[in-house]
C-alpha cells in the first residue's frame, strides 16, 4: 500500500514536470465565495430596515426611549406625537430609505412597522450606473 | 423647460374638517419633500433642516384655525405658494423674506414710506 502510494506520488512528480499545468490560467480566483459585489435584488431585511429606522427615530424627540421601539410602537399612541410630527417622520424615513409613501398609504401609516413594511415593498435598490443626484 | 401647469392643483372647497385635515397633511409632507429642492433652487444660505422648520412655523401659525371656510382659503393660498416655490417662479430674496429676523415683522417705531420700500413690505 505504502509502496503504491509512493509510486503514485512519484508519477504524478514526473507528469508534473513533464507537462506543467498553467494554474494562473485555468484556475478562477476565489475571494469570498457567495459575497455579491453588486446590487440585484433588494438587499434590505425587515431587521435593517427597522434598526435605520429607530435611528432616523432617535434625531426627533421622543417620549420614550428608543430601545423600547419595536415593530407595534405607534407614532401617536406611544411616541406622543402629533400629525405634523409623524409627517416630520414620514419624510425623514423617505429620505433615509429614498422611497415615496403614496399619500392614501401615508395618511394610514400609524406604527413603526407599517413603515417598515411599506419600504420592504416598495425599495428599488440603488444602481451604481446612475448618479444618485439624478435619480 | 418650465411646464405652466407643473404642481397646478384645482382649487377645491372641501366640507369637512376631516378631508381638509388629510389634504393639509398631504401638502405638508409635499412642502418637505422639495426643501432640498428649494435650498439648490433659490441658492439659499440656510440648510434644508432649517427650510423644514420654517415651513412647520407656517403651519403651526395656523394650527388653530377653526372656520373651515378660512381653512379653505388658507389651503389654497398654501398650494399657490408652494407651486410657485417649486416651478422657481420667486426670486431668492421673495424666499428669503421667510427668514426676517423676528425683530423686524413689526417695526411700527420708523414705519416711513422709505423703510417699507427698502424692506419691500408694501
Amino acid at each position: 500500500m505504502l509502496r503504491f502510494a509512493y509510486s503514485m506520488r512519484n508519477a504524478a512528480k514526473v507528469a508534473r514536470a513533464v507537462r506543467p499545468v498553467p494554474a494562473a490560467r485555468m484556475q478562477p480566483v476565489r475571494f469570498m465565495n457567495g459575497v455579491k459585489f453588486y446590487s440585484s435584488t433588494s438587499s434590505l431585511t425587515k431587521e435593517d430596515v427597522l434598526a435605520r429606522s429607530i435611528s432616523v427615530l432617535n434625531s426627533f424627540e421622543l417620549k420614550v426611549p428608543s430601545n423600547s421601539i419595536g415593530m407595534e410602537t405607534e407614532f401617536i399612541k406611544d411616541l406622543g406625537m402629533d400629525s405634523l410630527d409623524y409627517n416630520d417622520v414620514l419624510v425623514a424615513l423617505e429620505e433615509e430609505f429614498d422611497v415615496v409613501f403614496d399619500d392614501n398609504v401615508a395618511n394610514e401609516i400609524k406604527s413603526v412597522g407599517e413603515c417598515v413594511d411599506y419600504v420592504l415593498k416598495s425599495y428599488t435598490p440603488a444602481q451604481e450606473s446612475l448618479d444618485p443626484e439624478i435619480r | 423647460m418650465t411646464l405652466p401647469t407643473a404642481f397646478a392643483e384645482t382649487t377645491r372647497f372641501s366640507t369637512s374638517s376631516a378631508e381638509m385635515r388629510i389634504r393639509v397633511l398631504n401638502l405638508y409632507r409635499r412642502y418637505l419633500r422639495h426643501s432640498r429642492n428649494f435650498v439648490n433652487n433659490y441658492d439659499l444660505d440656510v440648510p434644508a433642516s432649517q427650510v423644514k422648520t420654517k415651513i412647520r412655523q407656517e403651519f403651526e401659525r395656523q394650527r388653530f384655525v377653526n372656520d373651515l371656510a378660512v381653512q379653505n382659503v388658507l389651503y389654497m393660498k398654501a398650494q399657490m405658494e408652494f407651486q410657485e416655490l417649486v416651478n422657481f417662479w420667486k426670486q431668492q430674496c421673495h424666499v428669503m423674506m421667510y427668514f426676517e429676523p423676528f425683530s423686524s415683522y413689526d417695526n411700527t417705531a420708523n414705519d416711513s414710506f422709505i423703510d417699507k420700500f427698502l424692506k419691500g413690505a408694501s
